[in-house]
């Protein structure tokens, strides 16, 4: 079912999403690109529970997320999705290793010490999970970001322009663990970036234009997604 | 400087609630302020002009010349009745008639007495001179038979009576009836202070007492000044009659009243000031949250070319703006507080006919204490605002820590234990000052230590709530230490209010259980007549008659009543107890004596704590002054246990003879066998303001009466609480709005909003309870302290642990329950904006 999503009503109104149609494969890792104001943002918030359609459907695991009530859609955050921010993604009063756990514990669950560990290991944190943001370079703080998306197992991550405030070898680093995780750890990821270069990391990127979903590629190169896009007059 | 104002214009009205919530903070304490002053200012020039208007025809007064005062009023032995005839034969006298009065109250168709005499009521010969007179009839006739009596309106109206009505008055007994035939009013009022009977002189003397006259009035002839009555009257005297003009007199009542309302002023006034002085707390940390958070805006001033005298000043600026504002609606606010209590006042006094008027001079302090205290408390951030660099502007965030350094937290400790020796000797030794200086000190360096303390305070204050609420909890604590100097800010403010609960808590349960524990081992007797306390102080109580009739009761095996009088030793005033000391042992155990306590006359025994205190000793002969004659008495015994009798002791005859008029304030009954307090109560039917206690529920009633007071101090203390609390208000508030983005953050990875308002709900709750323990440790400190300070009368130290903990658990609660609104707001936030904003 296509997903509306539409600010304002009658001759004011403007359609952010306009009939969107996609689904996300289990275990893949999915960029969504365009140019600003094409919705991408926007089409993430929606499925992450987080904003919420016109109309339309998001379905998560059989869930129906556009259906749910705020609270049950602040517990499917909760317990089945992971999320990273281009900035600002940690509680600076807590520590690296309180921030990848705390999902977790707002749930009240008893955290899986054997996967915690291999997550921290793969983000290669282990040294730093005492420290508090403030302590922790940019790159280091994204890296608790990714681990605490992924430490709940979630059905799905969603990322925000993950490396928009990083520089590009660290940015590269999070981009490759993200790809890890796919990979190695079977997770599944939807990234929402305009770089074509962080496109490049994902399995599949689909082109969004003013609310509808143009094109789409599947292991995608950066200069593929480069010339596509400037096909679209970026 | 213009634009610099315009800019401070704008910020308020832009951020109303922020600065409303910091004009609550001086409009609580202005208002109160204002409200005591109106009260009393009111009060006390309503009563100026009634005492002027009733005294108008009096031109001079004749009175004893030896005088004890007691409470800033002269109190004088009688004149002998014959002095009227005596001042009526000097040259110059047009008429003088003797000014009779005394205690006496009318008892109502129930039996009962009119809730107002506990005010003040009295019994007054009636003068036919109108001029000299300071009672006009409204209604019926004036007094002539020995048998009538004339009640003022107000309390003709409030007892229901009519005209020819046959009544009861007290102190006299059922059988004595009154035929009222009349109703009076004061000049220049419509009594004379609280209820007012007249008599005709005979029925006077029945009801007050052989010799009741305070003074003759002196009313001149045409064409003779006061000052040549003065001294005809003064030349015709003998030595122990003075004369005194009647503008003396007059000015003699209004010192005397004006005495009385600066007292209660005063006391009332401390509270709204400590009030302010914790709003001056609230409105500092305000500014200091508020500077940060607009440190941006500051450093952009300074980069577009504002110097820092131009920030400093639009900082000033600003809480000059709500210094002004607050005070202004303080002011109005307190009047019309005052309003409401002069009306209150006048329905419970009735009939005052209470006016408003403004105190100027109180309504001005209030605008500048208001107004300064605002400005000053902004002047520390107002510099930090000005400190702050241009290049800040580009900065992404500014923090507002900074570091207590080492060396100046060492200076700090120094200084805190230095206060607290110097707290601790200036009460051993008796040196306000000292004590005084070492409280500042104390309380100066404990809100300069406290961001030391607040993250290990907030850590173990949490433990109980982490182990319930886990990381929610855990957030909480994390939060609530974040901003050592913002939370320990907020904290004390709260603790101040605390404190004062704490050490009043403290005090007053150690005077309770001095007094109970005291009064049990003390008290033999298994039951007490007890006179109303109001009446006693009027000069009522029980007569001898009656004391006679409640000793024949059957069952009743001794009866010891006392008598207290009000004399002057040494230049202070005393109460002297008069007993009859050969019954005494029967029904009371003073414990250990030394010298004897059998006492004869110009004998007297005193507690023994009293005696040392004043040097003196057994065999030393001692002057007291009773309002009739100085006496000198031979002190023969001391006793250990003063609760009950008090420190100075003679026997009845001693009272008799030099405080005639002292009628019993308390019987104390040993009885055997059954129904003796009913068959007493029935002997005291005839007087409703005395009654039968069983021992221990007399006992109760003292240590109750402790408990009333301080009941009235924690509802004066709670201004300052209330003020506290809307700090906390505000400093969640303004937390929230610097940590939406975080907050969104929160909700964006799963935290619901009851459990995101809870987070909020717990840590205010957590800075509050940092509060609540700081007041209640100071409060432990200067409780102890002030127990000490009066052990000599109230020996038996008391710390109520449960009322303590209640008092702390209230704080934590009202500091929740501050967080209710903040966490409600910060719940609601847009997910989605609080993670785009700023980002």
């Amino acid at each position: 079912m296509a997903a509306h999503k539409q600010y304002g009503s009658g001759d004011t109104a403007v359609a952010a999403l306009a009939g969107v149609d996609v689904d996300f494969a289990a275990g893949e890792f999915t960029s969504i690109m365009g140019p600003s104001g094409s919705g991408k943002s926007t089409l993430m918030q929606c499925m992450a529970g987080l904003d919420t359609l016109t109309s339309g459907q998001v379905l998560i695991d059989g869930v129906d997320v556009s259906a749910a009530t705020e609270k049950e859609r602040t517990i499917l955050r909760r317990d089945k999705l992971g999320f990273i921010f281009q900035a600002f993604n940690l509680i600076p009063t807590l520590t690296a290793r309180e921030n990848i756990n705390l999902p977790q514990r707002l749930a009240g669950r008893q955290n899986d010490e054997a996967w915690f560990t291999q997550v921290v290991d793969t983000v290669g944190l282990s040294k730093r999970l005492d420290h508090r943001p403030s302590e922790l370079s940019g790159g280091q703080q994204q890296r608790v970001a990714v681990a605490r998306a992924l430490v709940s197992r979630p059905k799905i991550v969603f990322a925000d322009e993950p490396t928009g405030n990083l520089d590009s070898k660290t940015g590269n680093e999070i981009l490759e663990f993200m790809r890890k995780a796919v990979d190695d750890l079977g997770q599944t990821i939807m990234m929402v970036t305009h770089d074509p270069h962080a496109a490049a990391y994902s399995h599949r990127v689909v082109f969004l234009v003013d609310g509808k979903i143009v094109n789409e590629m599947s292991s995608p190169t950066t200069e593929a997604v480069l010339d596509y896009m400037k096909g679209l007059g970026d | 400087m213009s634009a610099m104002f315009e800019l401070a214009l704008r910020a308020v009205r832009r951020q109303p609630f922020r600065y409303a919530a910091t004009a609550v903070a001086i409009i609580l304490g202005v208002a109160f302020f204002t409200g005591t002053s109106v009260l009393t200012r009111s009060f006390g020039s309503s009563i100026d002009s009634a005492i002027t208007e009733s005294l108008s025809g009096v031109d001079a007064a004749v009175r004893s010349a030896h005088s004890v005062e007691v409470a800033g009023l002269d109190i004088r032995p009688p004149v002998p009745d014959a002095t009227a005839e005596t001042v009526a034969a000097v040259a110059g006298v047009a008429d003088a008639e003797l000014f009779i009065t005394g205690y006496a109250q009318v008892v109502d168709a129930s039996g009962k007495t009119l809730p107002d005499g506990a005010l003040s009521s009295q019994g007054t010969a009636w003068i036919e001179d109108e001029r000299l007179s300071p009672l006009r009839i409204v209604d019926g006739t004036p007094p002539k038979q020995p048998t009538d009596v004339v009640l003022d309106v107000t309390t003709f109206e409030e007892g229901d009576f009519a005209l020819g009505d046959q009544v009861r008055v007290l102190p006299l007994g059922p059988k004595d009836l009154f035929t009222v035939v009349g109703t009076s009013r004061a000049e220049g009022s419509h009594r004379l202070g609280g209820q007012t009977l007249s008599f005709s002189d005979a029925g006077a003397e029945k009801v007050l007492g052989v010799s009741g006259a305070l003074a003759v009035f002196v009313e001149a002839e045409d064409g003779v000044s006061q000052d040549e009555l003065l001294t005809a009257l003064r030349s015709a005297l003998p030595d122990d009659l003075e004369a005194v003009s009647g503008e003396t007199l007059v000015e003699e009542y209004q010192d005397a009243v004006s005495q009385d309302t600066q007292l209660v002023t005063t006391a009332l006034q401390i509270f709204p000031l400590i009030a302010l002085f914790v709003g001056a707390f609230v409105i500092y940390n305000t500014f200091s949250i508020t500077v940060v958070q607009r440190s941006r805006q500051m450093a952009l001033l300074r980069a577009i070319g504002a110097n820092e005298r131009q920030v400093l000043i639009s900082v000033l600026a600003e809480s000059l703006v709500i210094g002004i504002i607050g005070s202004i609606l303080g002011v109005l606010v307190g009047i019309g507080l005052g309003l409401l209590l002069l009306d209150g006042l006048d329905a419970v006094d009735g009939g005052l006919g209470l006016s408003l008027v403004l105190p100027w001079p109180q309504m001005a302090f209030g605008l500048v204490a208001g107004t300064t205290i605002a400005v000053c408390s902004a002047y520390l951030p107002a510099r930090r605002a000005s400190a702050v660099p241009p290049i800040a502007a580009l900065r992404e965030t500014a923090v507002e820590e900074r570091r207590t350094s080492a060396r100046r937290t060492l200076v700090a400790v120094v200084v805190l234990v230095a206060g607290i020796v110097a707290a601790v000797a200036g009460v051993l030794d008796d040196q306000p000052i000292t004590f005084l200086l070492g409280t500042v000190a104390l309380l100066a360096t404990v809100f300069l230590l406290g961001p030391i303390a607040v993250r290990p305070l907030t850590h173990v204050l949490s433990i109980p709530l982490v182990a319930r609420a886990g990381v929610v909890g855990e957030l909480a604590r994390e939060n609530a230490g974040r901003s050592p100097r913002r939370t320990a800010t907020t904290a004390f403010s709260l603790a101040v209010g605390v404190m004062l609960v704490t050490a009043a808590t403290i005090v007053a349960a150690t005077i309770s259980e001095s007094v109970t524990g005291q009064l049990e081992k003390t008290i033999r007797a298994d039951h007490l007549v007890v006179v109303d306390a109001p009446v006693v102080l009027q000069g009522g109580g029980i007569p001898a008659a009656l004391v006679e009739e409640v000793g024949a009761v059957s069952g009743v095996e001794d009866v010891v009543a006392m008598r207290q009088a009000s004399a002057v030793h040494d230049g202070g005033v005393v109460q002297v107890t008069g007993v009859d000391t050969s019954e005494l042992a029967a029904v009371a155990d003073v414990g250990s004596v030394d010298g004897t306590l059998e006492l004869g006359p110009g004998e007297l025994a005193m507690g023994e704590d009293a005696a040392a205190d004043r040097g003196i000793e057994i065999g030393d002969s001692v002057t007291i002054d009773f309002p009739e004659k100085p006496t000198t008495l031979k002190v023969v015994g001391t006793y250990e246990r003063t609760v009950l009798l008090g420190t100075w002791l003679v026997d009845d005859d001693e009272i008799t003879a030099d405080a005639p008029q002292t009628l019993a304030a308390r019987i104390l009954v040993r009885s055997s066998g059954r129904g003796v307090a009913r068959a007493m109560d029935q002997v005291l039917a005839g007087d409703p303001t005395s009654k039968v206690q069983t021992t221990a529920a007399f006992i109760d009633a003292q240590g109750a009466q402790v408990n009333q007071l301080l009941v009235l101090l924690y509802g004066l203390l709670g201004m300052s609480v209330l003020v506290a609390l809307v700090g906390i208000i505000n400093t969640m508030s303004l937390s929230i709005f610097e940590r939406r983005r975080e907050l969104g953050l929160l909700r964006a990875i799963g935290t619901t909003r009851s459990q995101l308002r809870r987070t909020i709900r717990y840590e205010s709750g957590l800075v509050a309870a940092v509060g609540a323990t700081g007041g209640i440790l100071l409060g432990l400190f200067f409780g102890y302290l002030a127990a000490h300070a009066i052990d000599e009368t109230f020996p038996d130290l008391a710390v109520p642990w449960l009322r303590i903990a209640v008092i702390g658990a209230a704080g934590v609660l009202a500091g929740v329950g501050a967080a209710l609104l903040p966490a409600r707001r910060a719940s609601r936030l847009d997910v989605l904006e609080a993670i785009a904003s700023g980002g």
